[in-house]
């Protein structure tokens, strides 16, 4: 199952690249944005206070209004680069530290920071004559896929989210007591807080990644959220995550043949698909 | 194993509480709601920084480092972990101090691990998330983690709440084989009177942040419950040990 999916990936991603003439950096860029999207969802399993994902809970809408403000003033795709990660940081730390909201709350915050950034770009659209629509496309398709051109970058960051997924695996019973909570974590003699301000900072890293390398693509993968559970199988883990190279490389596929725009409806699709898939029993009670 | 000396709960009671709990000895502390059990319990765990003075096998208990407190302490608050864990995956966090960072928890812990299960007869529940288990079956699996942690000193908050007959006979029987050896020992509040005093060696019942009674549990009787805990019961001992059992008046 995984082998077929990756297989899947691959071919996607030599089609974009062959046939539709995409620079090869572009599908490792995007399968980087898709493995830290992917560790997100691992992330999520052991947290002890689970968010929604990042286009659910407003992050995605809040960098892109972040990028679409430092773009406009700066002007420069380094300074973009530089504050995504800084904004992601402070997000994770403003939300979940001092504000320690939860999940509910934060879903109905991202309706409406999501909202806001609908409003804002509907705004640059009809107000300002200057503004540069490929912005946008930028955005939903991952800043880094667009700009870079040599796949070294991308490349390494692939291999980053490699051993931090290695490092997952290996230290699975660890964060597995850190998703038992508090009591749990320094009663076993660790430091809670430490901790969760590392799993804070490796959330913003991961989102940030996921927002350069994938843009708003890594959310419209149709497969999680999964059990929480901190100890899945390998071949459970390795499925999924082939899943989600698939899915990215066949969005970018399509973003290449049809425009970055098509991931919109593609992400309500599999928003969709995944809302049916979760709730078939309440649709159908005897499925 | 556990002395304290002049430990001021904040609930403003007039003597302060002092006492000392012999190693592989079982003391429970009873009372009213509200008496300070949980409180004196947080305290000893740390959880609560309270004036007095907290030893624990002669150390201050501020002076236990971080990695050194799971080897001497166990505190179950009695409420169940967050998380997505199996049974299985959490009883397995219980040793992770015995454990290197990065390395998988050794086969002897293990082969404890499936020995603690079966005490607790939690077999059928390895692979199910602790979300979904029954309550009773829960209630085990706090106490199983907990005793399989094994720590010098296990305090646990309440462990008979939520347990049907068959469970508390298992908790009496783990609790009574841990300190068997002498060198573990046990300090509970219940709010079950009979659980307390068939499982404990030592009633300390508690009033408005003190100790007011240090007792063995032969003597605890109808007059004393009543005077603590204002109910009128019926206390009749056990055939086999002699410890008292209450019983409530029917229609009182």
């Amino acid at each position: 199952m995984a082998f077929a999916f990756m297989l899947a990936a691959a071919a996607f991603a030599v089609l974009t690249v062959l046939a539709l003439g995409k620079s090869p950096a572009a599908p490792i860029c995007f399968a980087a944005g898709a493995y830290a999207c992917f560790l997100l969802g691992r992330l999520d399993a052991i947290d002890p206070r689970p968010t929604p994902d990042y286009i659910h809970s407003g992050s995605a809408a809040f960098l892109s209004v972040c990028a679409l403000v430092v773009g406009r003033f700066i002007q420069s795709p380094l300074a973009v680069v530089c504050v995504i990660p800084l904004m992601a940081l402070f997000f994770e730390f403003y939300t979940r530290r001092f504000l320690a909201i939860g999940r509910g709350d934060m879903a109905v915050g991202g309706v409406a920071l999501n909202a806001i950034f609908a409003v804002l770009v509907l705004f640059l659209f009809r107000a300002d004559p200057r503004f540069d629509a490929s912005a946008i496309s930028t955005l939903f398709s991952g800043a880094a896929g667009a700009s870079i051109d040599k796949p070294v970058i991308p490349a390494v960051a692939l291999c980053v989210c490699s051993a931090l997924h290695v490092f997952a695996r290996r230290a699975a019973p660890e964060l597995a007591l850190l998703s038992c909570g508090r009591p749990h974590y320094e009663g076993a003699g660790l430091r809670y807080a430490p901790a969760w301000n590392a799993l804070l900072c490796a959330r913003g890293a991961l989102t940030a990644l996921t927002m350069l390398s994938a843009g708003w693509m890594g959310g419209a993968a149709p497969f999680g959220p999964e059990p929480r559970s901190a100890n899945i199988t390998p071949a459970q883990d390795l499925a999924t995550l082939a899943q989600y190279l698939c899915f990215a490389e066949l969005l970018l596929l399509a973003s290449t043949l049809a425009g970055p725009l098509v991931i919109a409806p593609l992400w309500f699709a599999a928003t969709g698909a995944l809302f049916v898939r979760k709730n078939l029993r309440r649709i159908i009670p005897h499925a | 194993m556990l002395e304290l000396r002049g430990v001021r709960l904040p609930m403003g009671a007039r003597e302060p509480i002092s006492f000392t709990l012999e190693t592989g000895s079982i003391a429970a502390l009873i009372g009213p709601s509200g008496s300070g059990k949980s409180l004196l319990l947080a305290a000893v765990a740390r959880r609560l920084q309270v004036p007095g003075d907290i030893r624990i096998a002669g150390r201050p208990l501020a002076r236990i480092s971080g990695r050194e407190y799971p080897l001497y302490i166990a505190h179950s608050d009695g409420n169940a972990p967050g998380g997505g864990n199996t049974l299985y995956d959490y009883l397995s966090l219980a040793r992770i101090h015995h454990k290197r960072f990065l390395y998988p928890l050794a086969e002897h812990h293990l082969q404890a691990l499936e020995s603690i299960i079966d005490a607790f007869d939690l077999g059928e529940y390895r692979l199910t998330p602790l979300a979904t288990l029954p309550s009773d079956a829960l209630r085990r699996a706090l106490m199983a983690y907990s005793l399989f942690r094994d720590p010098e000193l296990l305090l646990l908050d309440d462990p008979a709440a939520g347990m049907g007959i068959r469970s508390l006979g298992m908790a009496q029987r783990a609790l009574a084989r841990h300190t068997i050896q002498g060198d573990r020992t046990v300090l509970f509040a219940s709010s079950d009177i009979g659980f307390a005093a068939q499982t404990a060696d030592r009633l300390l019942i508690m009033e408005g942040g003190g100790i007011a009674e240090d007792l063995a549990p032969e003597a605890l009787d109808a007059d004393i419950i009543k005077r603590y805990f204002k109910t009128e019961v019926l206390v009749s001992r056990n055939i086999y040990n002699g410890r008292p059992e209450v019983h409530f008046f029917p229609g009182a």
